[in-house]
């Protein structure tokens, strides 16, 4: 016996053919089990880069927005006749923009609105030397890039939407926002596959304001805040952004998204 | 010869098995470390982005404490043992002097926080920066230590809070417009409209807080307060200042008084019961209304003994009424008179710092359930958003009741302090014979529909007395209108307003 399996010190076909199939099956099972987890690592790592932007723009509209409104109208004895001395309110309105008239959020305002937000304060990086200049810092959703652009400029005579859109001032803050997507078919298909994120069926709002009302902080838009909808009366802004990873999921084909949720708190009082 | 077989294929394949394992042991710690890095990464972006908003609310809690510690009323009012007696009037307003500057101090494990030592990391270069002069030039007075139910626990707390006068060089604003250079040694001060140079009117105060992240970063955050406060110096209009013009105020239009019938009493005195409060001392109207067309409700006012007092500014010599009876408008502050001011200004301001606040309709008692410790030293602001019954309350209250709906008062109940009616501004008296009564003032005013809606002018609000009885009614007193440092009764400012709230970029 022991001479005759040094004699054959080797193996048969058969044995060579089963030990390489057991092989090559696993093998191909390890293969595929790498490349889906490949992909399911590059699906994630583009969902926290996403995510991490996502993160950045929401810190940076609500530190704008916290600090808004300053310096308040009501800071000055007398009042400068220059308007960018000081902020009529957190938010700047059109149209209509001055100290005695006012717009609704909801009905008569082009800005603010769902999507289109201009927060009016002096830049805590202007320095503390000189006299006080505001800006006006705008924020607003390309719904057909689904881009959420910034802009800065100085606040002037002019009508705050006019003079930020003429600026060319805007510039890309955050990619993918899929809140409002121009495209039906898009927004009907994220919808159908994330409908928790859209709880009120239709497109989901990055801005939604309380107004302060005798009764205390409201909606701005409900009912029981009519006649207090006002910007300069907005309190809180609550921010919603629903970010994609910039490719669909290879395995599934659809997008994959993420919602983040912030609060700004103006702490400026009004007019 | 089989253990030698197999001892020999043994030593032949030596050393494959050794580079299996190692392979096998690369790979693996190649994903390890992958997912270590990863995840890593991960970890500190969320920690900066947590940091960096926990430094924000670190930083809004400094300025919040100092805010609260300001008031005279707070149990860890900052000059409670007196310490800085200078910088604060017994009634709890601010006097500090340009240069003076406190800090609390909020150190954690053992640390030591210095805002004056410039080479500690903690270092207040600020100050220079706003003022014009280094602390070294400056009158920092003894650190207080915080009393924050954060101070002392690790994380990106504030280190310290700095509460100073603020100027126009400080806060880059030339308050007045008056051009030029902005000026740096006058303190603000709040008159009534704004930030003034003018010697009138409450010391508005900066209050900066310091806040270092875990990266050593630092953020700082700026309020400018003004106290308010409800009082009866007439020289000092600010913030909420008022100056109750009459025992009993009512204000707007076509109001109505209806007076005790004929045998009964409900008495209603104008002449000041502690006068030690105001100085000097001085009588107010009995009853005061605010539009002309309104002189007619001192009709109601029978028998005229029972309204003594005079109208500011001359009250010195008691009349009787009808002459005790008088439009007050002249001396009162006009936003007063306005309800689009009084609703934000009074009604939502006092809402939001009051220490019991019941939505709806109550009774006496549901205010002494929510409010046991409220006494005499320590009186309280209650704010009724709806009807309040004190009929067969049979108790006493202390501090300011504000009544938003109608106030129905019986002399089976005692409030000392301030009553504001204001809202849908009615007031029902039940007279009994008990011997209860109202010390301070009243103020009535409808800035309300029945719905609720706020009214474009001030309505007519309205006073009436029924039933039998003698009451002492309402007297004037200002000790409990405003208090002072050594009277039972200080409530001191209500609040310190904030005039505005900045960051600030070093």
């Amino acid at each position: 016996m022991a001479s005759r399996t040094n004699a054959g010190s080797g193996f048969t076909l058969l044995e060579l053919m089963v030990a390489m199939g057991i092989f090559l099956v696993i093998c191909a099972a390890m293969f595929e089990l790498l490349d889906m987890s490949q992909k399911k690592y590059s699906a994630e790592t583009q969902l926290t880069a996403a995510y991490q932007d996502a993160r950045l723009a929401m810190d940076q509209i609500t530190r704008d927005f916290n600090v808004s409104g300053y310096p308040p109208v009501g800071i000055y004895s007398v009042l400068p006749t220059r308007p960018w001395r000081y902020a009529l309110g957190p938010v700047a309105w059109s149209p209509n923009y001055s100290a005695t008239t006012d717009c609704q959020i909801g009905a008569s305002c082009t800005t603010p609105n769902d999507y289109d937000l201009i927060i009016e304060t002096r830049l805590s990086t202007d320095p503390l030397a000189g006299p006080v200049h505001v800006s006006w810092i705008w924020y607003h959703l390309d719904t057909t890039t689904n881009t959420l652009m910034r802009a800065v400029v100085r606040k002037n005579y002019g009508d705050p939407l006019d003079v930020l859109q003429s600026s060319g001032e805007a510039m890309p803050l955050l990619t993918h926002v899929m809140n409002n997507p121009a495209d039906p078919a898009q927004l009907a298909e994220i919808k159908a596959q994330n409908p928790n994120m859209y709880p009120s069926g239709g497109a989901q709002p990055i801005f939604q304001y309380t107004c302060d009302t005798p009764g205390g902080p409201l909606p701005c838009n409900s009912p029981l805040a009519s006649g207090y909808n006002l910007p300069r009366n907005i309190r809180d802004v609550n921010i919603t952004l629903i970010v994609a990873a910039p490719q669909r999921d290879t395995q599934t084909q659809t997008y994959k998204l993420v919602e983040l949720n912030g609060r700004g708190h103006r702490v400026n009082p009004e007019l | 010869m089989k253990v030698y077989g197999k001892l020999e294929r043994g030593s032949r394949e030596n050393g494959s098995a050794l580079l299996i394992a190692i392979f096998a042991l690369m790979l693996i710690s190649v994903v390890g470390l992958a997912l270590v890095v990863s995840t890593g990464t991960d970890t500190a972006l969320a920690g900066n982005y947590r940091n960096s908003t926990g430094a924000y609310y670190a930083a809004v809690a400094g300025l919040e404490e100092a805010r609260g510690r300001l008031l005279l009323r707070n149990p860890d009012y900052i000059n409670k043992t007196g310490a800085y007696a200078g910088l604060f009037s017994a009634q709890g307003l601010p006097s500090l002097g340009v240069t003076d500057v406190l800090y609390i101090i909020n150190p954690v494990g053992g640390e030591t926080v210095d805002p004056t030592d410039s080479e500690s990391p903690y270092a207040d270069t600020e100050y220079a920066a706003e003022m014009g002069w280094p602390l070294s030039g400056a009158n920092v007075h003894a650190y207080i230590s915080s009393v924050s139910p954060v101070a002392g626990l690790p994380g990106p707390g504030f280190k310290w809070v700095r509460i100073n006068p603020v100027t126009e060089k400080g806060l880059g604003i030339d308050v007045n417009n008056s051009g030029g250079t902005p000026n740096s040694f006058t303190p603000l001060r709040y008159g009534g409209n704004g930030l003034t140079l003018n010697p009138t009117g409450n010391q508005a105060l900066g209050i900066t807080a310091f806040v270092v992240m875990p990266d050593k970063s630092t953020r700082l955050l700026q309020y400018v307060t003004v106290p308010n406060i409800i009082q009866t110096i007439p020289s000092a209009p600010s913030g909420l200042n008022f100056d109750f013009p009459a025992a009993l105020t009512l204000a707007g239009n076509v109001v109505s008084f209806t007076g005790p019938s004929s045998g009964n009493d409900f008495r209603i005195t104008g002449q000041d019961q502690t006068p030690v409060c105001s100085s000097p001392d001085y009588m107010v109207a009995s009853i005061g209304y605010t539009n002309s067309a309104d002189s007619g409700i001192a009709t109601g006012a029978i028998p005229a003994t029972d309204y003594v007092g005079s109208p500011p500014p001359n009250g010195s010599t008691p009349s009787q009424a009808p002459a005790s009876i008088q439009n007050v408008s002249p001396a009162m502050n006009p936003n007063w008179l306005n309800p689009g001011w009084l609703e934000p200004n009074v009604v939502q301001n006092i809402t939001t710092n009051a220490d019991v606040l019941i939505n709806g309709n109550a009774t006496g008692n549901d205010i002494l359930a929510k409010a046991p410790t409220m006494s005499a030293i320590n009186p309280m602001t209650i704010v009724v958003n709806g009807n309040l019954d004190l009929n067969s309350f049979y108790g006493q209250g202390f501090g300011l009741l504000l009544v938003t709906g109608t106030l129905y008062y019986s002399p089976s109940a005692t409030w000392n302090g301030v009553v504001l009616v204001i809202g849908q501004g009615a007031m029902t008296v039940s007279l009994t014979s008990d011997p209860g009564e109202i010390n301070g003032a009243v103020f009535v005013a409808k800035t309300r529909d029945a719905s609720n809606a706020v009214l474009p002018a001030l309505g007519a609000s309205s006073f009436t007395v029924s039933g039998p009885g003698s009451a002492t009614g309402i007297k004037y007193n200002s000790c409990w209108i405003h208090g002072s440092g050594t009277v039972a009764g200080a409530q001191g400012p209500l609040n310190f307003r904030i005039v505005s709230f900045r960051e600030i970029t070093q």
